[in-house]
């Protein structure tokens, strides 16, 4: 547990001999990775930051916290909006090894309260904060990689064909490495899914990964920073539209997505949405099956990892057996109709 | 008589219900309680059938996965020890923690046998055996599904 002493002391190493942590916050829910909320006293005025760990045994997702904070320092100097990212340190004694980073708090919520109220202007209000999100989106999907310095890092696809099946393959080695059960339906599912693998990307994007609701810090319905990039990778900006946590559906999807074109300057084949929208669905196995290693190992043996990593991953397996075989149209309708959970983030307030 | 397992977890489920959540105001305790809950719903829903399915489900993969083996030559040490173990379990009166790790094997043979079925795709005998095998794949995951479904829709944590 880290306790506030501690916590100071560490502030103090890296800031100077000033700095003093007067409180801090474990932010809710913060399973995959330890966020908390940390505020000092700087010689009278105060500062606040966001120190971000990985859980004890590892995150759920199996990519390196060092991968988040070098895409989120790259993305700083550009127009896309992002909390200042101020160090990383790979092994602190603090977390007994765990990799840190600290960026500076920005000024806002992930919370938009009212916005499922009732009426037009409520409608409406959810259509601004929708447009609003496909701007940022545009302007993430639209960087130049390479005048940026993404290239150096990030595994890059050979073309913008290449963009789905470059991440298809990615996900099957991820998937031989981590998975603790044979999953054979899913490597069936993986087969029938590459039969259908869209060639149409209008470029090679960088693209967010989880993004939309309950993802980003929002400030007067628009959005300060976009946060959480562990998923971040090259591909199809399409992909980035499959994994928009509710915001096809906060607005009209039809005006949301020409707006997004619009200030994009290029189309999103829908189909391929279609197709991402259940990729995602086979992604969510070996991401989330990557948290239960450290469950069965004992290094973390927590109920949220083993109903993270275990019982939803089981769920996801039960929808892909809804799903393969189906022509694709299909299968992402059953997705949707999936996704109408009244426990979606979008649908929190319903 | 016995109270069975599912009664006795329904029963700590009914006391968390009826007093512990009303009195809890916490973010981080009222997850850990959704998530006990949520463990408590999926034994009730497996713990009465587990051993009876598996024991049906990894019988139907010795007569499946013997075919198979037969059908396209497929010499692979999983299929191997699955085959080799999985008369004595079945039929005597087996654990259910040994039909697990029986299951998984035979899992782990089907797995090795779909990559084998795809890399000879348009061959009538693979394909035949593919279907086979998909038909089996669907049939397990009706099985588990009700330890899945809907327990596990929802809130995630």
């Amino acid at each position: 547990m880290i306790d506030q002493q501690s916590l100071s002391d560490y502030f103090a190493a890296h800031m100077g001999g000033d700095v003093r942590v007067t409180r801090f916050k474990r932010t809710f829910p913060g399973i995959s990775r330890e966020t908390f909320l940390v505020w000092t006293d700087e010689g009278g005025s105060e500062g606040s930051y966001v120190f971000r760990t990985d859980a004890l045994g590892g995150p759920i997702c199996p990519v390196p916290l060092d991968y988040e904070y070098r895409i989120i320092k790259g993305l700083y100097p550009t127009a896309v909006p992002v909390a200042e990212p101020l160090w990383f340190d790979p092994a602190p004694a603090l977390t007994e090894g765990r990799p840190v980073m600290v960026r500076r708090m920005v000024d806002g919520s992930n919370d938009l309260p009212g916005l499922y109220d009732e009426g037009a202007q409520a409608a409406a209000r959810r259509q601004r904060v929708a447009l609003d999100h496909a701007e940022k989106l545009a302007t993430l999907h639209a960087l130049d990689l390479e005048a940026t310095g993404f290239t150096a890092f990030v595994d890059m696809p050979a073309s913008a064909a290449d963009c789905a099946l470059f991440d298809f393959n990615r996900w099957q080695t991820i998937f031989r490495d981590v998975r603790t059960d044979p999953f054979p339906l899913v490597t069936e599912a993986a087969y029938w899914l590459k039969e259908h693998l869209p060639t149409t990307a209008p470029r090679i994007s960088l693209c967010k990964g989880n993004n939309g609701m309950g993802e980003e810090i929002w400030k007067d319905d628009r959005i300060v920073a976009l946060s959480d990039w562990e998923l971040a990778f090259a591909g199809d900006p399409a992909q980035d539209w499959a994994l928009s946590q509710g915001m096809l559906t906060l607005g009209d999807a039809d005006v949301t997505l020409r707006h997004y074109e619009d200030v994009a300057g290029f189309a999103i084949d829908r189909s391929s949405l279609d197709f991402y929208r259940v990729w995602e669905v086979w992604k969510a196995v070996p991401t989330l099956n990557n948290g239960l290693r450290p469950f069965l190992s004992g290094e973390n043996p927590r109920v949220p990892r083993l109903n993270l990593g275990f019982g939803r991953v089981k769920l996801f397996e039960q929808l892909l057996a809804m799903m393969i075989g189906k022509p694709i149209d299909e299968a992402a309708h059953i997705v949707a109709e999936w996704r109408k959970s009244p426990y979606r983030p979008e649908n929190a307030a319903n | 008589m016995m109270p069975t397992s599912q009664q006795m977890l329904a029963a700590v489920q009914l006391a968390l219900q009826e007093h512990v959540a009303p009195k809890i105001d916490d973010q981080w305790a009222q997850s850990a309680l959704r998530s006990v809950e949520v463990i408590l719903n999926h034994l009730q829903a497996r713990v009465p059938v587990e051993g009876a399915m598996l024991h049906e489900d990894s019988r139907e993969l010795v007569v499946l996965l013997t075919a198979a083996r037969d059908r396209l030559s497929h010499d692979d040490p999983a299929l191997a020890t699955f085959l080799a173990e999985a008369p004595d379990l079945i039929d005597g009166y087996a654990r259910v923690d040994a039909l697990q790790a029986l299951n998984h094997k035979g899992r782990e043979a089907v797995d090795a046998l779909l990559h084998a079925c795809h890399a000879r795709k348009g061959e009538a005998v693979a394909d035949a055996v593919h279907a086979d095998l998909r038909a089996w794949l669907l049939k397990h995951a009706d099985r588990e599904s009700g330890f899945f479904f809907p327990t596990y829709v929802g809130r995630p944590v």
